[in-house]
């Protein structure tokens, strides 16, 4: 079966640009969101394996997105976010909530698309 | 009719016809306001249609080009077709080029390695610089700034010297783009501070350490000998940068400072020492906190001490749980329990606090 | 009958020069504004404030929310405060002696636990009775303080002992901010380090889609009255605040949001338990203070929309309301009236502080006045028609042209209300508005002030309408 994967972010062309880089490399069915409000949307709609949110989205945050998705939905759900900033605080406070991984602005979407298959292959 | 209106106008008091002008003008400027009203608007609309017909290409051929290039897979020829649309749409108008210059740094933000340089090959490709060295001439100071900004992010190295003239610019946020340009992009980064004059604002010494941050050691300036700078916020400023990049070996320089500054000077002194861990200032603080009046001087001198493992400054510190600041009894009863868990306290104030402090060690 | 002609000679004399002062202010105060909010919007568009929220340097802040009988709503604010895009702040809610389950609602969704806490009393307030922390790490910056009940201004207070941040930023619990909105508040205090206090601006939250505690998108009210008070406030904030704190003369900064250096609040003595304008008062007194140290400050004011709140929209509450923020006025006024007219306080002195007594506390005494003298006319028969409807006409494009001001702001800055529909509804309303809202302003200040003059031989007795008509308001929403 498919993977399903959201990615939520609010800059268009990066979101594009992951898109079309997981898309390239085959690892599944990917929907696109551009906030948090959408997010929440997609979420109640669909069962994803693997959600990539930005954590400074317009009306709600990746760590709003992130809490709700841990206590009301799937638990198992993998979980990235991609971050501008790397600070010590903002990334304990991430995986005090459970995220799966964290990714520092700028990344490269090469190595993006290697987590995310690793992450993908052992669910 | 008019007739009637000028004639009846003529018949009345002149108080009358007084608020009648009042009343008059101020309908003309509300009709004033609400036409620059819809003026606006139009000329919004105009750019809302420009951007949705244009956008989806910026937005398709820049996401193609960065992960294209990534994959190695694409030719040459896919690179030249996306690059041909976006110089087509760059030499429309100066608003698209804005645009797409702006993608391109926000991306460059976004993306590393390979999709990030294919970025600054695209900027290079379009001749983007030129957009935005030519702000640099305009006569507003919020376009100049933009340019500096635009250079700036874009990391044009060579370009920095066009930046000088901004430095005594009569606008302030113009001489701050240019220093802030100056520090990511000059070989000596923090040469501007050499002639300020006016306070540098915490701001400014928020975004230059977020520059400095993205250094290498030997591109950083040597802090101490701005210890000495006539402006206190510079010199606060370098004693923290000392702090931030852990330069160990000004603390000598550091504890000489402390014998002649100002208070608030030697306040952020004592905090960056303790910072420093640095144990070899323990007498000179000693001798401070037995001769300082001033309170905020008082508990940094007290967390000094405190993460310092030095029983011999316990009588010293049990002197200042009775002092009549609550700040500093605070202070003093942390220092105390750091020194030693096994601490008693005389009052249940002590006890209050000692309870808090525990627990917050604790967690 | 001589003194008569006389004495309403003298009435027209002096509607006549306070119109014109009046409108002459208004002239001044929205070229100042103009200016002012042009080169804000081109300041922050070259802010980079990503530096801010991604440095090790941004100051401390602490997130200050006094609760009243909150239940119902109280867990989505506090998980909507615990996300804000800040990387150095802490939440503390300081529930204030609630009645109903508010305490346990918070216990439970956040896991807390109680914690020895030394109850400093830098501002001596109602006694703290626990405090807790969350034991789940990733609720680590919230603070939960319980007290017995000492109304909204007594909790904040006990707030700001809690916390140890540089920066405290007080708000309504009830309000929702937007993301960005401590990184725009803290600015002003890292740009300059003369400013004392920054306040927000609010906006009307009724009608706007609201999830998670956050806003997600913003509607023109379809409550008339609501209307109404969206035109008010922007007026309020983008025309009147916005120049006075151009010009350095600043006196009131809104409860529901607004920022202050926490020493310097401490020094002042805190937020002031016996008046109903404990906000407006706190700024003053902070004023006085630092004129009087002969320090020099600056209270700021951000343009940008960062706090929502939903604003009464029946007549009663509203009228409950204005009563209150008359009280407030009154009161405030009253208290620091030795600023009047006094050029040590300069801006303050000279402009500010008699600009908010002639047009902010006596002006709709004045209308009132007027009303009854135009009655006392009417029945003697003595009325002159034509004078009449030209001083009408007069004042109704007087408001017209601040109106009209106001949504010219709007439209080049913050543009929130983008559909044409919502454009011409507020162009309605602005032409409405002196005629339907503006009588009901008038006449609940009339009230107010006529309530306070009694309350001041019952001092003890006067009641904290503040958190009431929020608990109607729940009522109603839910």
């Amino acid at each position: 079966m498919e993977n399903k994967i959201l990615i939520c972010e609010d800059d268009e062309v990066l979101s594009s640009m992951i898109k079309f880089k997981l898309g390239k490399d085959k690892l599944g069915q990917i929907m696109k969101v551009s906030n948090g409000k959408e997010a929440m949307q997609a979420i109640e709609k669909y069962d994803f394996d693997l959600i990539i949110s930005d954590i400074h989205m317009p009306f709600i945050s990746g760590m709003q997105l992130l809490e709700h998705v841990r206590e009301h939905r799937n638990k198992d759900t993998s979980f990235i976010i991609l971050s501008a900033e790397g600070l010590e605080a903002t990334v304990l406070e991430a995986f005090d909530m459970g995220v799966t991984d964290f990714l520092t602005k700028p990344f490269s979407p090469g190595e993006l698309s290697m987590r995310v298959k690793r992450l993908l292959a052992a669910a | 009719m008019i007739q009637i209106v000028t004639d009846w106008i003529f018949q009345q008091d002149s108080k009358v016809i007084f608020v009648l002008g009042l009343a008059a003008s101020l309908f003309c400027v509300s009709v004033f306001f609400l036409s620059l009203i819809v003026f606006s608007k139009t000329s919004r609309k105009r750019k809302n249609t420009l951007r949705e017909r244009y956008w989806p290409y910026i937005q398709k051929n820049l996401a193609f080009i960065a992960i294209q290039s990534v994959t190695q897979e694409g030719s040459q020829a896919d690179y030249s077709k996306s690059i041909e649309i976006l110089r087509a749409l760059r030499y429309k108008s100066n608003t698209i080029a804005q645009w797409i210059l702006e993608e391109l740094i926000k991306q460059k933000a976004n993306v590393s390695g390979d999709a990030g340089k294919t970025m600054l090959k695209v900027y290079r490709d379009l001749d983007l610089k030129s957009h935005s060295l030519r702000k640099l001439k305009s006569m507003k100071w919020n376009i100049k700034a933009e340019g500096i900004h635009e250079l700036e992010r874009m990391e044009q190295k060579e370009i920095f010297s066009e930046f000088y003239r901004f430095l005594d610019s009569k606008n302030h946020d113009l001489r701050t783009a240019a220093r802030m340009g100056l520090t990511t992009l000059a070989p000596n980064p923090l040469s501007f501070l050499d002639q300020i004059s006016e306070e540098l604002s915490e701001w400014e010494q928020m975004s230059i350490y977020n520059r400095l941050r993205n250094k290498t050691k030997d591109q950083l300036p040597d802090f101490s000998k701005y210890y000495s700078h006539k402006q206190q916020s510079v010199v606060a400023f370098s004693i923290n940068m000392t702090v931030r990049f852990n330069y160990f070996e000004l603390v000598p320089q550091l504890i000489k400072l402390l014998t002649n500054c100002t208070p608030s000077l030697r306040v952020s002194i004592v905090h960056a020492l303790s910072q420093l861990e640095a144990f070899q200032a323990r007498d000179s603080v000693r001798r401070l906190l037995q001769m300082s009046k001033n309170t905020d001087e008082i508990v940094e001198c007290l967390k000094f001490l405190g993460q310092l493992d030095d029983k011999s400054c316990r009588h010293l510190i049990w002197k200042f749980m009775e002092h009549p600041r609550v700040e500093v009894r605070m202070e003093a009863v942390n220092a105390a329990i750091k020194l030693d868990l096994e601490f008693k306290f005389f009052n249940t104030e002590q006890e209050e606090m000692f309870l808090h402090f525990t627990n917050e060690l604790i967690s | 009958m001589n003194t008569w002609l006389l004495f309403s000679e003298m009435v027209e004399v002096f509607v006549l020069c306070f119109s014109v002062i009046l409108t002459l202010c208004y002239f001044i105060l929205s070229g100042v504004s103009f200016t002012s909010i042009k080169r804000y919007m081109k300041r922050s568009s070259l802010a980079r404030f990503n530096d801010l929220i991604s440095s090790p340097m941004a100051p401390s802040v602490s997130l200050i929310a006094p609760a009243y009988n909150e239940g119902m709503t109280i867990v989505e604010n506090i998980k909507s405060m615990l996300s804000l895009e800040y990387n150095n702040y802490d939440v503390i809610v300081v529930n204030d002696g609630s009645k109903d389950d508010t305490i346990d609602k918070v216990v439970q969704a956040f896991d807390l636990v109680e914690v020895p806490f030394f109850g400093n009393q830098q501002v001596k307030t109602q006694q703290i009775i626990s405090t807790y922390k969350s034991s789940n790490r990733a609720f680590k910056k919230l603070t939960f303080v319980n007290k017995q009940n000492g109304g909204k201004a007594d909790a904040l207070n006990a707030g700001i002992n809690v916390s140890s941040s540089r920066l405290v930023a007080c708000i309504d619990v009830d309000c929702i901010l937007e993301n960005d909105s401590l990184q725009r508040m803290v600015k002003p205090f890292m740009e300059d380090s003369t400013v004392i206090a920054s306040g927000g601006v609010i906006r009307i939250a009724n009608s706007c889609e609201v999830e998670h505690g956050k806003l997600v998108k913003v509607n023109l009210p379809t409550n008339q009255l609501a209307r109404f008070q969206v035109l008010e406030y922007l007026r309020a904030f983008l025309l009147s605040r916005m120049a006075w704190a151009k010009l350095n003369g600043l006196l009131l900064i809104s409860g529901a949001f607004g920022m202050f250096d926490r020493n310097l609040i401490l020094k002042a003595g805190g937020y002031s338990t016996d008046t109903v304008g404990e906000d407006m008062e706190l700024v003053v007194r902070m004023r006085s203070m630092m004129t009087q140290a002969k320090r020099k400050f600056r209270v700021a004011l951000i343009p940008d929309p960062l706090c929502w709140t939903e604003g009464p929209s029946t007549n009663k509450i509203l009228m409950k309301q204005r009563n209150r923020w008359a009280r407030g006025t009154f009161e405030v006024l009253r208290t620091h009236a030795y600023m009047f007219f006094n050029p040590k306080y300069k801006i303050a002195g000279l402009f500010s502080y008699p600009f908010w007594f002639f047009f902010e506390w006596m002006a709709p005494l004045l209308e009132f006045l007027g009303l009854l003298y135009f009655v006392v006319l009417l029945l003697t028969g003595s009325v002159s028609w034509v004078y009449f409807i030209v001083l009408m006409v007069m004042f109704y494009n007087f408001a017209i042209f601040i109106s009209s001001f106001t949504l010219y702001a709007e439209e080049i800055s913050f543009f929130k209300y983008e559909k044409i529909k919502e454009q011409l509804a507020l162009l309605v309303a602005a032409l409405l508005e002196p005629i339907i809202y503006h009588p009901k302003i008038v006449w609940a200040s009339v009230k107010g002030n006529i309530d306070v003059i009694k309350g001041v031989k019952s001092w003890g007795e006067m009641t904290r309408t503040g958190f009431n008509e929020k608990q109607v308001k729940l009522a109603k929403s839910k």
